[in-house]
């Protein structure tokens, strides 16, 4: 017998695990359905669309940023958190699959459906209430370019069209992270697991920001930069921040492993 | 089947539980864990499940070390806790999502231990009574065939007939190549049904002895009045329930309770019969 890793014991473990995990999945996805159902009805009422301009779909960026991190981090917060109680705790220690099964069972739920299912469930959202609003409006606008060519600009885009989405692409790590953190969250506390966690992130980002600003600052304070241009441009201090963001993700999920492998009863 | 060596444990490292505990289990018997409350009996069961894990020294649980929890040695665990979770579902939904898991799972054993048990199918597992949860993880348990059973406080929220039931369950599950290892505090649940008693005190093992050993060294009577060969006694109605040698090689029956109690008190006295 593998210990390590068997395929049909993570399949039957995929399948045990949504009876535990899946009414949390469920509500959560049917709460998000809702929240995002009730945005889009309240900013796209006929009165708003009587007076439609550009920033009427604004709305979206903001929408889909906040419930994005709300659905990430709580789906990934509750996968473990049944550890924190002794009676689950022990029956989940017990079923018999290796630690390195359980753990891929966590990120299969919390990363490989729970983060195409958001943006599927946005995609739809949006999909639905912009199709029914571009049948009845247009709202264009137009520019001429360097070349002299007339641009149109169409502002009743649907969400993934924009450029807004496609200019963020040095950011789509994050979700990643923020699976990483909250999965980490879930099985280091033993209650209060999302508080605690949103406390520590809080914690641990202002010290980290305070700390750079006041290294930085007195690094560079009174100096003249005589170096390449490579630390001048916007892409290199993007990917580096990916880079870090990577690296960071790929840290906690490991430290994650471990403290399920540690886990007592 | 089980081999401690030299376990020390603790919850905290100023407060030790063990300390150099060593003792072998083989399979074939029903072992009774007795213990004063925080004794540490069912912390001695979670390290065998490798619930938790031993601050120094090795325990080998049928060649594997429990606190790797390799799927192949989980499969051969029974571990029924005196405090349980089940998910909200019916039994067939539990039994389809957990049984494949272990593949010795006997399904058409655990309906008749269902029925046997009296439980109500129907229901969602969240909604029964304690005690019916209860027998169904002792059920599911003992349909797993796994080769050690290990329930700590097994009986504590049975009613009264299902005590019986439990007994006579327990009794028929034995085989030679399974060891059970019950801890409990309702000595008089398990009488008949322990082969071996295996009694947890300061830190260590104050005795483990099979039914037979223990009487064979020592017997337990009724006294009018006490006498020096007593090792110890407790007063009743009709006078004494005493211990002591058993020079005579009398037949007399096991009374657990008595024994759990000379055997606090009168440590050192019995050390050098059970050495």
């Amino acid at each position: 017998m593998n210990n390590t890793f068997n395929i049909n014991r993570f399949g039957l473990l995929l399948k045990r695990q949504w009876l535990d995990f899946g009414k949390i999945y469920l509500i959560s996805f049917g709460v998000l359905i809702g929240v995002l159902a009730l945005f889009y009805s309240i900013s796209l009422t006929d009165n708003n669309l009587k007076y439609l301009s550009s920033n009427t779909l604004s709305f979206r960026f903001p929408l889909f940023l906040i419930t994005g991190f709300l659905f990430v981090s709580i789906i990934a917060n509750s996968y473990f958190m049944h550890l924190g109680q002794k009676p689950k705790a022990i029956i989940n220690i017990l079923v018999p699959a290796s630690n390195i099964e359980k753990f891929l069972c966590a990120i299969f739920y919390t990363l490989i459906i729970g983060i195409p299912s958001y943006l599927l469930c946005f995609y739809l959202i949006d999909l639905s209430f912009i199709s029914s609003v571009r049948a009845t409006h247009t709202l264009t606008g137009s520019y001429t370019d360097y070349q002299g060519k007339k641009v149109v600009i169409d502002y009743l885009t649907y969400f993934f069209s924009t450029g807004t989405v496609k200019n963020f692409s040095q950011f789509y790590y994050v979700p990643l992270l923020i699976n990483s953190v909250f999965l980490l969250g879930s099985i280091f506390f033993q209650n209060f697991h999302y508080i605690k966690t949103a406390i520590s992130i809080m914690v641990f980002g202002v010290l980290w920001v305070t700390s750079t600003i006041f290294v930085l600052q007195k690094l560079t304070n009174n100096t003249v930069w005589v170096g390449n241009h490579y630390w001048q441009d916007e892409g290199n201090i993007f990917f580096i921040m990916s880079l870090i963001g990577i690296l960071l993700t790929l840290a906690f999920w490991f430290i994650s492993f471990i403290r399920l492998k540690e886990k007592e009863a | 089947m089980i081999n401690i060596n030299n376990l020390n444990f603790g919850y905290s490292k100023h407060k030790p539980l063990f300390k150099n505990m060593s003792m072998r289990l083989s399979n074939g018997h029903i072992y009774g864990l007795l213990g004063k409350n925080g004794a540490g009996k069912s912390t001695l069961l979670k390290n065998l499940a490798g619930l938790v894990y031993a601050q120094s020294g090795t325990l080998d649980v049928m060649g594997y070390d429990p606190a790797k929890r390799q799927p192949a040695l989980l499969e051969q665990i029974c571990f029924i806790p005196e405090e349980f979770y089940l998910p909200s579902v019916k039994i067939d939904a539990y039994i389809k999502a957990n049984a494949p898991f272990y593949k010795n799972f006997d399904h058409n054993y655990f309906a008749d231990l269902i029925k046997e048990f009296d439980v109500p199918v129907e229901q969602k597992l969240i909604n029964m009574s304690y005690g019916q949860k209860k027998k169904v993880i002792i059920a599911f348990g003992l349909a797993t065939q796994a080769k050690l059973v290990i329930m700590d406080e097994p009986t504590n929220g049975l009613d009264i007939p299902s005590k019986a039931q439990f007994r006579k369950i327990m009794a028929s599950a034995m085989t030679d190549e399974r060891c059970i290892i019950i801890s409990t505090h309702q000595v008089r649940d398990l009488d008949n049904l322990i082969d071996t008693v295996i009694m947890l005190d300061e830190n260590d093992i104050a005795l483990k002895a099979t039914v037979e050993e223990i009487t064979a060294k020592l017997t337990f009577k009724k006294v009018k009045e006490i006498d020096d060969s007593i090792i110890y006694a407790e007063p009743s109605l009709s006078g004494y329930n005493a211990v002591m040698p058993n020079y005579q090689q009398e037949e007399s029956k096991l009374d657990m309770e008595l024994l759990f109690n000379a055997i606090l008190a009168e440590k050192i006295k019995f050390k050098p019969l059970f050495s």
